[in-house]
Order: structure tokens, then C-alpha cells, then sequence
């Protein structure tokens, strides 16, 4: 196993996979400012995206559909390879076995 | 806030058409358009600040799409160790401005040392979207190569006539 997903990348995997098939750039922005509170770039999702494709964990397609507010441009769905599974997987376990038997975070007095 | 709305997203279009690249533009375009559909309210200040912030990252895939990284990893330049290494050569592109002609050379060079300074404090800061790591030390590089580079330059000069005496 190589490296792992960066922070955001982990957020941008998280989110592909909440939002399931039907995920694109602007769904996956609005997912993780809505769930972490944290303001999101649209242009960063995308240089995220575009990384992670290039890293084979995730795979994207043109949508047939153009909806109207779009002006004839299409959707690009995104969704979490089998390799990202598994990398997205090993990140977050690592996190886990790290933080087992800690005593909860609190901000030091 | 309608009209100003209204301009903010024609630069928002504006510069994402010229930044992002080819195989990414017309999703990127799409999905603004259709985020802003989506707001009942006009909000130039969302427009604004998604711009302001999608900028950097505009550079880096643009400079991605260049360089045509491959692979599990990217290209290893954008990579925060060598950055380090790469100092050196961002203060030469800085400094090395002032030894052009006034006019459009020097233009030229200070817009593309600065898009590329851009680039590769962006590319350093990966994966977060955070540009405070890598702009920062950019941004002092700059500043000091550009000083060092008009003191040397000035004594090199005030020199001259003695060495020819």
C-alpha cells in the first residue's frame, strides 16, 4: 500500500461514497461544507477530483444529461475505484488503531 | 446586488474557461452555473469568494494538465520536499527580472514567475486545499531574491568604473 489519502482527499472519497452514483463536483462540495461546516472551493473539489483519478481511486464518465441551468454542459459523475475503497479503507483504520484507548480529544487547559 | 452579481459570475466564468483545463472546463463551468441556479438569493459574496479561493487550484490543474503528470503519484516538482529545492530557481525567475529591458519583457517575466510561484506553492501545500504552507515561504522567497538581486545589481554597478580605473 502506498501513501495515503490526504485529509481532503479523504473528505472527497467520503463524500463520493455518500452521494453514491450520482456524484459530481458541485453535489460533493455542497456534501462536505454541509457535514464538516468547513467553506469548500468548487475549483479545489475538482483539483482533488482530478488527483485522485490520476491515483486510479476514483473513475468519472460523462452524463448524458444537460440540464437546462447547466447551458448545455454536462455532469461529470465521479465514483470511488475499488483501489480507493481499499486506500480509503487502510487511512481510516490506521486513524482508528491510533486513537483506540485514547481518552476522548479535549483542548489542553 | 443583482448587476454585481451578475458580473462576478461572468468573471468567475471568465477566468474559470481560461484556467481549468479542456477535459474538466465544461463540468467546472456546468456545476457553477448550476450551483448559482440553485441560490434563490443573488450572492455576489459567494461568487466572489469561490472564485478568489478556486483560483489557486485552477493553477495547479492547469500546470497539472502541462506538465501531463501520470501515475500513482503527482509530477514530483509539485511535491512539498522538492519544493525546497526549487527555491533557488523561483528566485532566479524573481530576481532575474530586473536585468530585462523595462517594458513587456519584464512584464512577461514577472507575470510568469509569479503564475508559477503560484503553481508550485499551491502543488506544495497538496492535498489539503489550505495555501498557508507553501504561499508563505513563495511569498518570502520572492520578496528577499528580489532585494538581494537590487542591492547586488546596484554595487555591481556603483563598481564598474573602478574596475575599468
Amino acid at each position: 500500500m502506498g501513501d495515503y489519502p490526504g485529509a481532503f482527499e479523504q473528505l472527497v472519497l467520503l463524500a463520493l461514497l455518500r452521494l453514491g452514483p450520482g456524484a459530481y463536483g458541485m453535489t460533493v462540495r455542497r456534501e462536505i461544507e454541509a457535514r464538516t461546516g468547513r467553506a469548500v472551493a468548487l475549483g479545489a473539489v475538482y483539483a482533488t477530483l482530478d488527483r485522485l483519478e490520476r491515483k486510479r481511486l476514483v473513475s468519472s464518465h460523462d452524463g448524458a444529461d444537460t440540464p437546462p441551468e447547466r447551458a448545455g454542459r454536462h455532469r461529470r459523475y465521479f465514483r470511488v475505484s475499488p483501489t480507493g475503497h481499499r486506500a480509503l479503507d487502510a487511512a481510516l483504520t490506521a486513524v482508528d488503531r491510533m486513537r483506540t484507548d485514547l481518552a476522548p480529544l479535549e483542548s489542553p487547559t | 446586488v443583482t448587476r454585481l452579481a451578475d458580473r462576478a459570475l461572468r468573471l468567475a466564468l471568465r477566468l474559470t474557461d481560461a484556467l481549468a483545463p479542456p477535459h474538466l472546463r465544461a463540468s467546472l463551468i456546468g456545476d457553477l452555473l448550476e450551483e448559482v441556479a440553485l441560490r434563490a438569493v443573488a450572492d455576489p459574496t459567494w461568487l466572489l469568494s469561490q472564485l478568489l479561493r478556486s483560483l489557486p487550484s485552477l493553477l495547479l490543474l492547469r500546470a497539472r494538465a502541462i506538465t501531463g503528470a501520470q501515475g500513482v503519484r503527482d509530477a514530483p516538482f509539485l511535491s512539498q520536499g522538492a519544493f525546497v529545492s526549487l527555491l533557488p530557481v523561483i528566485a532566479l525567475l524573481v530576481g532575474g527580472q530586473h536585468v530585462l529591458p523595462r517594458g513587456r519583457p519584464r512584464l512577461a517575466a514577472a507575470v510568469g514567475a509569479a503564475l508559477l510561484t503560484a503553481a508550485l506553492a499551491v502543488g506544495a501545500t497538496q492535498p489539503s486545499d489550505n495555501l498557508a504552507p507553501g504561499l508563505l515561504p513563495a511569498l518570502l522567497v520572492a520578496i528577499v531574491a528580489s532585494s538581494l538581486w537590487r542591492l547586488l545589481a546596484g554595487r555591481a554597478t556603483a563598481r564598474a568604473p573602478l574596475a575599468d580605473a
